[in-house]
Parts: C-alpha cells; sequence; structure tokens
C-alpha cells in the first residue's frame, strides 16, 4: 500500500515578518466585539384593510415576511374564536425535531406538542387560555359520568366530528384507539403504545359502544384519577381508516388526527409543515400554515428570529433574555413548566440513606442564587414537589427547605457524616435543559461549602434513561433528575415502593416508606376529590420532611416571538399550541 | 491493468464487511439501547421490554447481525428505529446536503489552495509565497469548529451578511442563489484545512518538477521554451496533487460533523451523531456503511489512478 | 521512540535538530514557547492566579481586562486565565500520550508487517484499513459512547484511530529499508533477524516517526477537542480547552470571549507545534520534502 502521506515543503525563511503581520489578524478576532444583529428592515407594508374586526390589541402592521398579506389579529384567549380572518404562514424555531407523530408515543415534550396540534383526546387540558393552570375540560368527550367506586367512565362524545380524511370520530373510532393501546389480540395492536399507555390502561375490563356518540370505559379496580391521564398527549385519538390503510409502523410517518392542524409533510432536520384544518370542530384556526424549524443552537435561534427567518422560537438561553427584550421587535415571556428538577438520593445505600444526611443536601442549595443569578429568573426556587404555578397538585401550605448552611453543617455532624465522596450522576446536553451542567456545577459548589463532597458524573442522556430504569447501584449516591410533575398522581410514580425498578422508572431511588405507602394507596381508592387531596397533601408534606428528594427548582420555559405574531397563548405548560395564532 | 483494478475490488469487500461487523458489535456494546430510547423517558420495564420484542433485540446478536446483512446485501438497509422512515431514504437524503457543502469546500479549497500553491512556486521566496506558506500554516492549524464560531461571530451575529445556520430560508422556499448564501460561512469553515493541506503539496511538488524539467532541458537545450516547461510541468506535478484532493474529498465527507454542528447544516455527520445518541442501530450502520464504502472506493480509484500513471505500482 | 541502542544515531538526530534550530529563528522561538507553555501549564498550582473551580456568580460572563480576570471570566464566574492554565495540562497529556501509543503499537505493527511479509502482511494491513476506512470522529466518538464518557476513553479512541497512519508510515519505510544493501550486508555477517530490525531498520525510521509524530500531537490536540466539544470527553467541573470551547457557544452573543479565547489558543499552540514539525522533518527527513 502506498504511503498517500502528503509530502510538502515549507520555506518559511523571512518569516518574522509575516508572522507579525498576520498573527494580529487572529488576535483582533478574538476580541470581536458582540455587536448586536440588525433586524431585517421591516418592509412597511400599507395599513391591512380595515373590513375585520379589529381588537384593541393589534397593534400596526409592522410584518418582516409574512407569505400573504395578514390581517388583523383575532381576539386571543379564547378556545372558540369567532371567524377570523385566516392568513400567514407562521414559521417557529425549535430546538429539537420532533419524531415522528405517532398518536400513542412519547417522543419528549417537542413531539407531544405537536401532537396537541394535530390530535384530539377525550379530555384536555386547555392550553389556549391564559391561566395559573391550564383547566382541565371537556375534548372530544362533551360530558361524563363516574360511578361511585371509580371504575366506570361513560362519556358523550361531541356529534359530528371528523378526522382529517373525513372518516367520523365516535365512539367506534375511541374503541378502537384505546383497544388498540391494550389488547393484545386486536388486529392492529400497537405494542409500543400499549407500553406507553400502560397507566391508563393496565387495569382496563372493557371498552363499550354505548351509541355512536356514548362510550363507555370499564376498569378492574378503582381508578380515581383516569382522567387526568386521559388528558394527557399519549393518548390522542387518530382515524383508524387511516392507520388501517398504512399500518402501525407508518402512520407516525403520515398521521391523520382530528385536530386544528394537519399534517402536510417534512424534510428530516430541515423543516415539518402544517396546514389549517377548516373543518375544525373548536373553529378553524387563522393560519394558512406553520412550519417547524429545528434549530438546536440556542445562538441559532436567536439568530434566526432576530433577523426574521423565523417568527417564534422556544427555549431561550437564560443569559440572551436580556438582549431579547431589549429588542423592540420582540416580546418574549416565560412560562413555568410543571417541572421539579433536583436530585433523587439513594435510599439503600450508605450515606445517603440517613435522613439527616438527605435533609442536610437540602439545607445547603442556595436556591435563590441560582435561579436569580445563573438562570435569570428561569427558574424558581423548589421546596416540595410541585411547581408552585401550572401543577394541580401544588401545596400551598407545605413546609419546605430554605437556604441555611448552617443548619447543614449540623446535621452533617449529627449524621456522623465524615467527608466521603458521594456520586452524583447527572444527564448530559437533555433537550430542553442545554443548561443542566453549569447548574450541576454551581450545585457542586454548594455542597462543598458545607463540606459533602460530591462529584458529577455527566452521562449521556441515554445511558441516563437505562440506569433510571436499573435503579441506583450501592456506590452511586444520587441521580439528577428534571421531571414533569403536575399531576398529582405523579406522587404514586414517584414514591411508592412497588414501582421501584424493575417495575418502573420513575422511583430509582429506593424510597420505601410503608407509612407512604399506606397513604398513597388510599389515595388511589379515594374517588371524592378534596378527601384525595388532602391525602396527596399530607403525602407531599411527608415526603418533605424525610427529606424524598432535594428540590432544587421548577424550570421555566422562554419562549419568544416577533411582535407581528398575535394571539399566542403562553401557557404554564410544556405544551402551546398555536391555533389562536394570527399574524398581525 | 485489468488485474490490477480487479484485485483491489476485491479486497475492498471484507474492508467492507469488517467496518460493517465492528459498528455492530460498538453499538451493541454502548449502554443504553433504542427500545429505551423510543419507550421515553417515563416507560416501565415492561413497557420497555414489549417495545424491545418489537424491535427484535431479544434475539441472539448473530441472528440479529444476519438478518440485517441479508437484508442489506439486497440493498434494504431497514427502517430507522427512532423515525421509522426507510434508511436507505433518510441516509441519502442527507448525504446529498453533505455532498453539497463538501463539494462547495472541495471547489473552493482547490481554487485557492491550488492556485495559491502555483503563484507560490513560480515566485519562490516572494512576498506572495511567504504570506502564501504562512496562511497554509494557520490553515492547517486551525481547529475547526473555532474558526466556525469566530465566522459566525464576525459575519453573522456582527455585520448581519450571511446566515448562521441551516441550508435554506423556509420562508422563500430555497432556490440556488439562497443555498449559495447559506453555503459560503460553512463551506469556507471547512475548506480551510484542505486549502492549506493543497496549497503546500501544490508548491513542492511544482517546485520539484520545474527544478528537474528547468535542469534536464537547460541542459539539453541551452535555455529551453519556458512554456514548454510550464505546460509539463504543471502536468506533471499535479499527480501527488490529485492524490491528496482525493484524500481531502474523504475527509471532508467523512468528518464533517464538527462544521454540521456548529451550522446545523441537515448533513449526514450530524444524523449518524443523533442515531449513535439515540442508539438507532439501524441508521449507523447504513449511514457508516455509505460513507465508508464511498471512502474506499474513493481510495481505490486514486489507487488506480496512481497505477494507470505510474506502472511501476501495478507489479508491487 | 527511542528503543534504539545505536548511540550513534542518537546523537547524529539530536545534533540534526540543534543545527537546524540555529539556523531557523522562528522554529527556534516556537520550540522555546511551547517548552515555557508546557512548564507554565505543568506547573499550574503555582501559575494559576485563582482556584480554575470557585465559581463568583456576580461577576459571571465579564470580558477580558476585567480587574483581576485578565482573559475574562465564564459562564458560573470562573476565571477563564485559569482554567486555561489548569486545562492545559489535560490538552497536554490528551495531545501527547495518544501519539506516544500509537506510534509505539504502529510502529510495532508495520515493522513486523513490513519485514516478515506476506500472509502477516495482508491480514494486519486488513484490519488497519477496517479502521481506516472509518470516517475518525464518528469511529471516536462510537468508542467512547460505548466505553462512557471520559479523558482516558477519550484518548484510548484516538489512539485506536491514530495506528494505521503510523503502522503504514513505518510500513513503507520498512519495505524499502529491507532491499538495501547494508540488510544484505548485515545478513551475511550472521545477523538474525531480531537483530536487523533493531540494529539497522528501526534507527532509520526515528526521524520519519519523529516528524510525523510532532505534526500529529497538533492535530491530537484539536482533534481531542473536538470530541471534548461534542460532549465526550472531561467531566464538568474540569476545565479543558474544547470543553470550554463548546460551554461559550450558548453565550456567543453576549461573551463571546468564553468560547473563542480557548479556540486562540489551541490554535496557536497547534501553529506552534506545526512550525516545529516542519523544521524537524526539514532537518531529519530531506526525503519527505518530496
Amino acid at each position: 500500500m502506498i504511503d498517500r502521506t502528503p509530502r510538502s515543503l515549507t520555506s518559511r525563511r523571512g518569516f518574522l515578518r509575516t508572522l507579525g503581520l498576520v498573527a494580529s489578524a487572529g488576535l483582533i478576532q478574538a476580541c470581536a466585539p458582540a455587536a448586536p444583529a440588525p433586524s431585517k428592515p421591516a418592509e412597511s407594508k400599507p395599513a391591512a384593510p380595515a373590513a375585520t374586526t379589529a381588537p384593541a390589541a393589534a397593534a400596526p402592521a409592522k410584518p418582516a415576511e409574512a407569505a400573504t398579506s395578514a390581517e388583523a389579529a383575532k381576539p386571543a384567549a379564547q378556545t372558540a374564536p369567532a371567524a377570523a380572518k385566516p392568513g400567514g404562514t407562521l414559521v417557529a424555531g425549535w430546538d429539537s425535531d420532533p419524531g415522528a407523530l405517532d398518536n400513542n408515543l412519547d417522543r419528549g415534550a417537542v413531539t407531544r406538542t405537536l401532537l396537541h396540534m394535530v390530535y384530539d383526546r377525550i379530555v384536555e387540558r386547555d392550553i389556549a387560555v391564559k391561566a395559573d393552570l391550564p383547566p382541565f375540560g371537556p375534548g372530544l368527550a362533551t360530558s361524563w359520568e363516574v360511578s361511585p367506586d371509580a371504575k366506570v367512565y361513560t362519556f358523550k362524545l361531541r356529534p359530528g366530528v371528523k378526522f382529517h380524511d373525513g372518516t367520523p370520530c365516535d365512539a367506534e373510532a375511541i374503541k378502537f384507539n384505546i383497544e388498540r393501546n391494550s389488547n393484545p389480540n386486536h388486529p392492529f395492536y400497537h405494542k409500543a403504545g400499549a407500553g406507553a399507555n400502560a397507566l391508563g390502561y393496565k387495569d382496563l375490563d372493557k371498552v363499550e359502544v354505548v351509541d355512536a356518540n356514548t362510550v363507555r370505559v370499564t376498569h378492574k379496580a378503582p381508578f380515581a384519577d383516569f382522567l387526568n391521564v386521559l388528558a394527557f398527549g399519549t393518548y390522542s385519538i387518530g382515524s383508524p381508516t387511516q392507520i388501517q390503510k398504512v399500518g402501525n409502523d407508518e402512520f407516525g410517518n403520515q398521521p391523520v388526527g382530528s385536530g386544528p392542524f394537519k399534517y402536510v409533510e417534512r424534510e428530516r432536520g430541515v423543516k415539518v409543515v402544517f396546514e389549517r384544518n377548516p373543518e375544525y370542530w373548536g373553529g378553524a384556526p387563522a393560519l394558512d400554515r406553520f412550519i417547524i424549524r429545528p434549530l438546536p443552537e440556542a445562538v441559532a435561534r436567536l439568530t434566526a428570529l432576530e433577523t426574521g427567518e423565523v417568527d417564534w422560537t422556544n427555549n431561550v438561553h437564560p443569559d440572551s433574555i436580556e438582549k431579547v427584550r431589549a429588542n423592540p421587535n420582540l416580546v418574549i415571556e416565560l412560562a413555568q413548566l410543571p417541572n421539579t428538577w433536583g436530585y433523587i438520593p439513594n435510599h439503600r445505600a450508605e450515606p445517603t440513606k440517613n435522613v439527616k444526611l438527605r435533609q442536610a443536601l437540602n439545607w445547603a442549595v442556595n436556591r435563590e442564587a441560582l435561579s436569580k443569578d445563573i438562570m435569570k429568573g428561569l427558574a424558581v426556587p423548589s421546596t416540595s414537589p410541585f411547581a408552585p404555578t401550572g401543577t394541580a397538585g401544588h401545596n400551598p401550605n407545605i413546609k419546605g427547605y430554605s437556604f441555611d448552611p448552617a443548619k447543614a453543617k449540623a446535621l452533617l455532624t449529627e449524621a456522623g457524616y465524615k467527608g466521603e465522596e458521594l456520586r452524583f450522576q447527572i444527564p448530559q446536553g437533555a433537550v430542553g435543559s442545554p443548561f443542566a451542567v453549569q447548574m450541576n456545577e454551581y450545585l457542586q459548589q454548594n455542597f462543598k461549602d458545607v463540606g459533602i463532597n460530591v462529584k458529577i458524573e455527566a452521562l449521556e442522556a441515554q445511558v441516563m434513561q437505562q440506569n433510571l430504569s436499573n435503579g441506583m447501584p450501592n456506590d452511586v449516591h444520587a441521580y439528577s433528575v428534571g421531571f414533569s410533575v403536575d399531576e398529582m398522581v405523579n406522587l404514586q410514580r414517584h414514591y411508592r415502593s412497588d414501582l421501584v425498578p424493575p417495575n418502573g422508572n420513575t422511583n430509582p431511588g429506593w424510597i420505601e416508606n410503608p407509612e407512604l405507602d399506606a397513604k398513597l394507596k388510599k389515595a388511589l381508592e379515594t374517588s371524592n376529590e378534596e378527601e384525595r387531596k388532602k391525602i396527596y397533601f399530607d403525602i407531599q408534606q411527608q415526603a418533605v420532611d424525610m427529606a424524598a428528594w432535594v428540590w432544587v427548582v421548577h424550570q421555566k420555559g422562554a419562549r419568544a416571538w416577533s411582535k407581528k405574531v398575535q394571539g399566542f397563548v403562553n401557557p404554564n405548560s410544556y405544551m402551546f399550541t398555536f391555533k389562536t395564532v394570527s399574524l398581525g | 491493468m485489468r488485474a490490477y483494478v480487479c484485485g483491489r475490488l476485491v479486497s475492498a469487500v471484507p474492508v467492507l464487511f469488517g467496518v460493517s461487523v465492528v459498528i455492530f458489535l460498538l453499538m451493541k456494546l454502548i449502554p443504553g439501547d433504542a427500545a429505551q430510547v423510543l419507550a421515553g423517558p417515563s416507560a416501565t420495564r415492561e413497557e420497555v421490554e414489549l417495545i424491545r420484542e418489537d424491535l427484535g433485540l431479544n434475539e441472539p446478536l448473530y441472528v440479529q447481525y444476519g438478518k440485517w446483512l441479508a437484508r442489506a446485501v439486497r440493498g434494504d438497509l431497514g427502517r430507522s428505529i427512532e423515525l421509522r422512515a426507510p434508511v436507505t431514504v433518510m441516509v441519502l437524503e442527507r448525504f446529498k446536503n453533505t455532498a453539497i457543502l463538501a463539494g462547495a469546500s472541495m471547489l473552493l479549497a482547490v481554487a485557492i489552495g491550488v492556485s495559491a500553491g502555483v503563484i507560490s512556486a513560480t515566485r519562490p521566496l516572494s512576498l506572495f509565497d511567504r504570506l502564501a506558506m504562512v496562511g497554509a500554516l494557520f490553515g492547517n492549524s486551525m481547529p475547526t469548529f473555532w474558526l466556525g464560531l469566530v465566522l459566525i461571530l464576525v459575519f453573522s451575529l456582527g455585520l448581519g451578511l450571511f446566515p448562521s445556520n441551516g441550508m435554506y430560508d423556509i420562508r422563500s422556499g430555497g432556490g440556488p442563489v439562497d443555498l449559495l448564501h447559506h453555503l459560503v460561512l460553512p463551506s469556507i469553515t471547512l475548506a480551510g484545512v484542505s486549502a492549506a493541506i493543497l496549497a503546500r503539496v501544490t508548491r513542492s511538488s511544482m517546485l520539484e518538477v520545474i527544478h528537474r524539467e528547468y535542469v534536464t532541458t537547460a541542459r539539453a537545450k541551452g535555455l529551453g521554451d519556458r512554456r514548454v516547461i510550464w505546460g509539463h510541468a504543471l502536468k506533471n506535478a499535479m499527480l501527488p496533487v490529485v492524490t491528496v484532493m482525493g484524500v481531502q474529498l474523504g475527509y471532508l465527507l467523512g468528518g464533517s460533523i464538527l462544521v454540521e454542528t456548529v451550522f446545523s447544516w441537515p448533513g449526514l455527520g450530524l444524523q449518524l451523531f443523533r442515531a449513535i445518541s439515540s442508539r438507532d442501530l439501524p441508521l449507523v450502520q447504513g449511514g457508516v456503511m455509505l460513507v465508508s464504502a464511498i471512502f474506499v472506493f474513493l481510495n481505490l480509484a486514486i489507487d488506480v489512478l496512481y497505477a494507470f500513471l505510474d506502472p511501476r505500482v501495478r507489479y508491487s | 521512540m527511542t528503543a534504539v541502542r545505536n548511540r550513534g544515531g542518537d546523537r547524529r538526530l539530536w545534533a540534526l535538530i540543534w543545527a537546524r534550530l540555529r539556523r531557523d529563528p522562528v522554529a527556534l522561538g516556537a520550540a522555546i514557547v511551547l517548552l515555557a507553555l508546557a512548564i507554565v501549564v505543568i506547573a499550574a498550582p503555582l501559575t494559576a492566579p485563582r482556584d480554575p473551580l470557585r465559581q463568583e456568580p456576580s461577576i459571571r460572563l465579564s470580558p477580558p481586562l476585567t480587574p483581576g480576570y485578565p482573559l475574562g471570566a465564564d459562564g458560573l464566574g470562573r476565571d477563564v486565565l485559569s482554567r486555561l492554565i489548569w486545562g492545559g495540562q489535560i490538552s497536554l497529556v490528551v495531545g501527547v500520550v495518544p501519539v506516544l501509543l500509537a506510534a509505539l503499537a504502529g510502529v510495532t505493527i508495520g515493522t513486523f508487517s513490513g519485514f516478515f511479509g506476506g500472509r502477516l502482511d495482508n491480514v494486519l494491513m486488513r484490519c488497519l484499513d477496517v479502521i481506516f476506512a472509518f470516517p475518525a470522529i464518528l469511529l471516536a466518538l462510537a468508542i467512547v459512547a460505548t466505553l462512557g464518557p471520559s479523558i482516558s476513553n477519550a484518548m484510548l479512541a484516538i489512539t485506536v484511530v491514530g495506528i494505521p497512519s503510523f503502522a503504514r508510515l513505518i510500513r513503507a519505510s520498512v519495505l524499502s529499508l529491507k532491499e538495501q544493501a547494508f540488510v544484505d550486508a548485515a545478513r551475511a555477517l550472521g545477523a538474525g533477524s531480531g537483530r536487523i530490525v533493531l540494529r539497522h531498520i528501526l534507527p532509520n525510521s526515528v526521524s520519519t516517526v519523529v516528524v510525523y509524530g510532532t505534526l500529529e500531537v497538533g492535530k491530537t490536540v484539536v482533534f481531542a477537542a473536538g470530541l471534548s466539544f461534542l460532549g465526550l470527553g472531561v467531566q464538568p467541573p474540569t476545565p479543558e480547552w474544547g470543553a470550554m470551547l463548546a460551554d461559550g457557544r450558548q453565550v456567543l452573543a453576549v461573551a463571546p470571549h468564553v468560547s473563542t479565547v480557548p479556540g486562540l489558543l489551541i490554535f496557536l499552540v497547534t501553529v506552534g507545534l506545526n512550525v516545529l514539525g516542519d523544521a524537524l522533518r526539514d532537518a531529519l527527513d530531506p526525503r519527505l520534502r518530496g
């Protein structure tokens, strides 16, 4: 084999002069000041024709490049909008490329948001209204009856709803969807979907079509939280006709739902295109189309927004918030996500199995500084399992931890901690939280300051995932986690001893407390909502007292858009929708 | 000659086979699996198990590999686990984008590098020569991801002249001008190292040949016709240059991931990186096989070219 | 590299190098600067002004020339200069060790392959071809992903990727050398294979390896930084030049120095290594001039 290493000669006599000249160029580049990017000059279009209802909030027309001339904005905050003039294509820059749009699979918050736009569910959390907590309400079902033993649910469906392919979305369709994800003998049994929806359908007894618009679901055991589960994105209803036509594998690539937007096409890594569903039962959206542009780089998203390449973006980096705020053409809003971010300590291994050590960890964290200085307001301090807004489970009266290094040190002495090294494993580069590594580094300093010796191991997100399923081995002392914790039923997943691995991956720290278990069981069986709430609040307080987790912050999502985007509601949720948006 | 080519072709097969086995084993050794990824963060063990069975991940390794191989030789590279689309289609789609970037970078590198090398060779030790060689030194030492960031900083964020990401402007729907606009910064970044290497090789190769030709002809004829020398010298000098160009092209196609990351260029490198992260075995295998095959055949083409031009090689 | 007992060869090597450096002020300058840098970096506990891990959220992202922070502060308020110095230790190790290991392995393989030829040669070269057929960065990626992200695994991956080139280089050299007259002479005098290889062939290849190795160190530093850039290297909060570059990407618009300064350093070090490597090549192995 011939060695093809290039042979070259360099003549470098007289180098000194030229080296000096050229090297300075490199230095200049390194010190280049960051001049703010000018946004593309806005072409001033003539004021939109006034033949439309012009609500007071409409800004004067100042578009960059709407595909068609956009008209007055629709009034915001209405799920069933009045007939507004349609038009325009919204381009949104998102932080990742959505996965397959399968109605029963969880591909992450980004994809689930799209599920909310392409499909409907039996019941919904309405993310199109401005509220502290997205309100729970009707979806495809307009009303329902629950039997006193919380086993039988009868849903009355909205008549006349059609899928994008024209077929009716009726009781038969709902039955198809539910059975497909629960009955192994169904001709289109969706194994992966059954897995993802196990929480809702595991104890299913039967599904009956009572009449064309009434469907009855019966469980084998009491399931008081069933309705809350049904509002989740993976319980979306897809068109049986389309599923039968293309098969389980392909359905995610050619999705057909009944939602406000229809899927058109996609080019991987470049764009995903959706268009308006004019027959939508909730009123057709104003936009003609919207296009998702995946831009994983925070800087790229920011630049694209500033230059007008995109109109809307999510996940603004904390350090860019000021820049966006200062830009007169842009709007930025922070939404409280139902996110609980912190550590799950190992309850089986020394020394974290000692409650005093766990409490010390909690007292050592300076949540305020983390939220304000490092996260620039993109997080709020967390002292309990639920975020203060945007979650149904928040207990306003909970007594939690604050920043008290002295107390931490005292507890450490009481616990007999001798400075052993603690191994904390954290995910690196998880989508939506690119900042996680820095946050963890900050906390490591917090711990060091009170004398706790923490070693961080940053693992690939996939590996962390597997570790969560396997549970913590004896020589790992905590996992850094950022769970979506919104409904109270989530407490079941995190604290029940029968859900430790391998039965689940939400309790990897081996929390096995008989008292907690008893309370959790009772809650499942209590169908009275007030009673149930009391029990769950009690559970939360106990969890806090025993320092089951180390709660650090609840993260917020920063979303920014150009002023020409009207009517966007920024809900306190991972999800959001474009169905109320118009381009002004 | 034919024997040589056939011989080389035949030896390429076990190499590709070896590549596929290595990549298969590596992916299997990596902790975490695709079923986990598909199931999502809130799935239980049983949910993951169901998916795993669905994907055939519980079968013995040699069975899994055998199935893949049987389909692969027929041209069916399977379906991506994460995205459910056929691998061949996905890989070719993204390869097209990488090829565009690599092609533009190659053009740029050749244009700048070879011409600089030729001019340098004609005026050795002049100011141009020295500047060019310093430039080549810098280009050779430049970490591509740093260069990319600096270019974005200056030309995109600072002066707003060029877009900082992607291939097309979504709104205007593409078109060659738009593509060129998006191509400028990434191709300059990628071309840097290649241009530097080409400049140096061209210069040294030219110098050596000129010297030889000039001296020989000068001795034979007295002074010799400059143009004849130039024409002759250039042709002879190009052989090592073309060799290097081939090597560089291979490097550009395979190593574009850093530039694609910085510029969010939807190319194959980025896709493979993501596929490795999500443990999407069929996609990784398909993509790596494609790149390796190109690499191997590119090398083969260069060897054949060499053999064609230099008979001594054929018999080694 | 010098498993060579040929003292004469040794002295000649150094003499050549020194002679060249004396005549070439730029290369000499590069060598001195690199040496100085290495010393500063090795003596990090003494030379770094601050604790590279100490966070001061109140001054995060301060630009260079802030009082007390000559090169500015990063996203957590840590001193960039100190992190660069401490990070240099890692970059030094990661730049040199894989090259040494790859050279060792590559020289061994290449020598055996070239000298003994035949079946062994074929098999070895095929195996190396397989490694060579992979795009380097993807192979390194896959290896690190398999073994887990850490500095040692990154070094292992880089070593594996670098072996084929060394092996081929040595093999080519051995192939041409073994036909030469002095080998026949040695054999005629009764020298066994081992002796021939060690005493006669290797010493003549050493200079090739030294030159190539020097140039490779620069490329390796960049390659390792690239791996860290993609998230597969050091573990936080350990400083390392490539990782620092990656950290600063998100704040490029508001605090470019966090990325550009480490990158500049990588660039300058590589330039120095290339200058030195070129000088060495000119001095030791005129054949490589081409």
